[in-house]
């Protein structure tokens, strides 16, 4: 990789100029290596013996030199102990080979006492003002070149300045990577060590503090690393543009309309069926294998037997699992089968006793305790149900509604214990939760299982079912209109799949009209994508993970040049 | 004051709740559905109080639910149950992670958690998971141990399938990421198709995942649209 002299950028090997600034490279003198004085190709950022740090070349052409070249400020304040100062500014030849900082002279007067005062000194004032000089030290434009090629001194990430604040110009790329002076224990940073303040933070995942300081220095062989992990850290300021890209907000034009043309569509091909209340797909499905599983173990089970139901879902995926549960419920208080219902997670409770109030009412005369019992929330994941195995009183002492101890229940009477059960029904919005039940209970207790999950989950769990672990499952709407269909009826299920279809229609019909749109338009989308990525901010393809390799050789270029 | 208590109470009880629940989701509901034209306050708002009041919620469950049948069975009976006190100071230990000085408390509760967790997970993986489905992935391929005519056929059919793709999988794991050496031309040449294949049928998975997420948001946005429909157009008369 060759660094260029002039701008910082990187490039790759055997460039003859630089891809930012156009620097040509050939004419760049050999640098001799500071500590082990072998000499090295101009282009090289380490030493090719040594892995020392070298610096470019002191003669810079004076066209090119930035009027504060002149000034101590091109000089890199040191972030290390004094033992592995890198080398100075002075042609490589006149420095002796050590790692031994050389005398407060010259140019690196300020930066010696900027890193010796804190240790020395020991004074508040003296911290100011070596903060304060730090400051005007690192303003220069080349000074993060020239930290990035002494590679030793890269920091570690809470030494790395923070972008600049919202509102305010960003300024030079350069200034952005500014480490702030390493003070040997005492605050780098105005929020540091203020953990305290609020202790509830992060409970669980605080890290445990080290007991010994982290190195300050990075081994040539981690070098990239840690130049990735800084350009990561020091992102540049999104510009207008970017903001409005990150943030979702959209420009008029030509898409926004078709946009809101294809939102309508959807909206429209979904509210026809729930208005109109025909089943227009519903009655031609054919239902699954799985859906009539789900179906017999059900209707197969005797009058007065109980059914234990696990709600594992939160309102984010109620609306698509609300009607096959309605179904569910129906079938299962016909039968005269009791129910016991609870929830592994906090909000599924309440779902619980929604869809259980309502079904109640349906069918009519139904008694609480007697008919169907709400548990509450199961909380321990694998372990809360293995504890389910040591009985329910002990796993829920009282009720979820009237807060009485369950053994004063009915139903409870009739099933105290798992093997009392005489299927359990787990409504899952995902995948982990059904197979956490075939794990932990039906494996190794052997008691039929059902499950009534999303879409989604679907897939993942069919095999389950062709193994014959689950007996049956309901996915998603689709299954729940083919269960509705079973049971002789046509319902909210059959309407919502007729939604579904009609919404599928739509959108594999823009995606047909998008594709031969894409194929008409040939040659003239192909320019307008290549005008679109020149055209691009930096500041986005730096943030984008595709071309986050192809930004990392315009960093050196204006934040705002792009824009 | 007592008297202004009971006459607010008395008069929040006779407010229309159902109706203004009602209101108030629907509202919530468009909010929500403002994001199609790009991100805005009114959504970050909805956003905000969503997440609010699921953990608000929660921890009013957990407390409910959870806590106080505990506390109040200790109450009645402390030697009865007096292991609640050992639960009780290994959840006050977790709390001590925020305190760096004596996080280090923190650290049983969390073994204890994590020995158990991984115990019951992996102890249950084997059982649930990978011996039952091993076992099923290791079936007769000849019709007439499914039935007699087609249908025998398609079941046979369909099991030799599953078993192919099965090993088709595992051998793009376990050939498709190295170059394999001092094996012959034709064994090589096999492998690279079996992989391949391997990794159609991986792509095919994710394909049939992926439309299966859509398919669970097409299914949400008719639940809003039901909701609207149902509940909300009917209160002002749509």
């Amino acid at each position: 990789m060759i660094r260029c002299p002039d701008c910082g950028t990187d490039n790759r090997d055997g460039s003859r100029f630089c891809g930012s600034c156009g620097r040509e490279f050939s004419d760049m003198p050999d640098v001799i290596c500071p500590k082990c004085g072998a000499p090295n190709a101009a282009q090289n950022v380490l030493c090719s013996d040594c892995l020392a740090p070298l610096q470019p070349p002191s003669q810079e052409p004076p066209s090119q030199e930035p009027p504060s070249q002149e000034l101590p400020s091109q000089e890199p304040p040191s972030q290390e102990p004094p033992s592995q100062e890198p080398p100075s500014q002075e042609p490589p030849s006149q420095e002796p080979p050590s790692q031994e900082p050389p005398p407060q002279e010259g140019d690196n007067a300020a930066t010696e006492e900027l890193v010796e005062a804190p240790a020395a000194r020991d004074d508040d004032a003296a911290l100011e003002e070596a903060a304060s000089e730090t400051g005007e030290l690192l303003a220069g434009e080349d000074s993060v070149s020239q930290l990035e090629g002494s590679a030793s001194v890269l920091p570690a990430g809470e030494e790395i300045s923070p972008p600049t604040e919202a509102g305010q110009p960003m300024p030079e790329e350069s200034s952005a990577l500014v480490p702030s002076v390493d003070l040997e224990g005492e605050p780098r940073e105005p929020l540091e060590n203020i953990d305290d303040v609020l202790p509830l933070e992060n409970i669980m995942a605080l890290p445990h503090r080290s007991e010994s300081p982290l190195p300050r220095t990075v081994q040539p062989e981690h070098e990239d690393q840690a130049k990735l992990l800084s350009q990561v850290l020091v992102l540049p300021r999104l510009g207008e543009e970017d903001h409005r890209l990150v943030s979702g907000a959209r420009a008029a034009g030509p898409g926004t309309a078709l946009r809101i043309v294809l939102y309508a569509l959807l909206a429209l091909a979904v509210a026809i069926p729930l208005i109109r209340g025909n089943c227009w797909f519903g009655t031609s499905m054919s239902p699954r294998d799985s859906v009539v599983g789900l179906f017999r173990a059900v209707d197969s089970l005797p009058a007065g037997s109980v059914a234990l139901l696990s709600f594992d879902y939160d309102p984010g995926t109620a609306d698509e699992l609300a009607p096959g549960v309605a179904v569910l419920l129906d079938h299962l208080l016909q039968k005269e089968v009791s129910i016991l219902a609870f929830s592994t997670m906090p909000t599924g409770a309440l779902l619980a006793w929604q869809q259980l109030e309502q079904a109640a009412l349906r069918m009519g005369g139904l008694s609480y305790g007697e008919d169907y019992l709400l548990l509450g929330y199961l909380p321990g994941e694998e372990s809360g149900l293995r504890r389910i195995a040591g009985g329910l009183a002990l796993t829920f002492p009282r009720d979820y509604i009237e807060r009485r101890e369950i053994n004063q229940f009915a139903v409870i009477r009739r099933a105290s214990k798992l093997s009392d059960i005489a299927l359990i029904v787990t409504i899952a919005g995902d995948r982990v939760r059904v197979q956490r039940w075939l794990e932990q209970i039906q494996a190794p207790y052997g008691v039929p299982l059902v499950t009534v999950m999303t879409a989604a989950a679907e897939p993942g769990l069919s095999p389950y079912y062709s193994s014959g672990q689950l007996l049956g499952m309901v996915g998603g709407l689709p299954g729940a209109a083919e269960y509705e269909a079973l049971r002789d009826g046509r319902g909210p299920a059959s309407d919502s799949a007729d939604a579904q279809a009609l919404a599928y229609l739509v959108i594999i019909a823009a995606a047909l009209l998008g594709g031969i749109s894409r194929l008409f338009r040939g040659r003239t989308s192909k320019d307008t994508s290549a005008h679109t990525r020149a055209n691009t901010s930096p500041n986005m393809r730096v943030n984008t993970p595709t071309n986050r390799g192809a930004s990392r050789g315009a960093e050196a270029a204006p934040p705002d040049s792009g824009e | 004051m007592g008297n202004t208590v009971g006459l607010l109470s008395e008069a929040l009880a006779q407010l229309p709740w159902e109706t203004i629940g009602v209101w108030v989701a629907a509202l919530l509901t468009l909010a929500v559905y403002t994001y199609l034209a790009g991100s805005n306050p009114l959504y970050l708002l909805v956003q905000h109080i969503f997440v609010g009041m699921a953990v608000g919620y929660a921890v009013v469950v957990v407390w409910h639910s959870l806590l106080a049948p505990r506390v109040a069975q200790f109450m009645s009976a402390p030697t009865a149950y007096w292991h609640y006190v050992v639960f009780l100071l290994l959840g006050l230990a977790l709390l001590s992670r925020a305190f760096p000085r004596i996080s280090w408390l923190g650290d049983v509760p969390l073994a204890y958690l994590f020995g158990v967790g991984a115990a019951l997970s992996i102890a249950g993986a084997i059982a649930g998971s990978l011996i039952p489905q091993t076992e099923a992935s290791i079936a007769p391929l000849l019709p007439a141990y499914y039935g007699s005519g087609m249908i025998g056929v398609a079941y046979a059919l369909d099991r030799a399938l599953v078993s192919l793709g099965a090993i088709a999988v595992l051998a793009y794991f376990y050939f498709g990421g190295k170059k394999q050496e001092g094996v012959g031309r034709v064994w090589s040449s096999i492998v690279g198709i079996w992989s391949g294949a391997g990794r159609w049928l991986i792509i095919v998975v994710f394909g049939a995942l992926f439309a299966s997420v859509a398919v669970g948001r097409i299914a949400l946005l008719i639940g809003r649209l039901h909701f609207l429909s149902s509940y909300w157009l009917k209160l002002t008369g749509g």
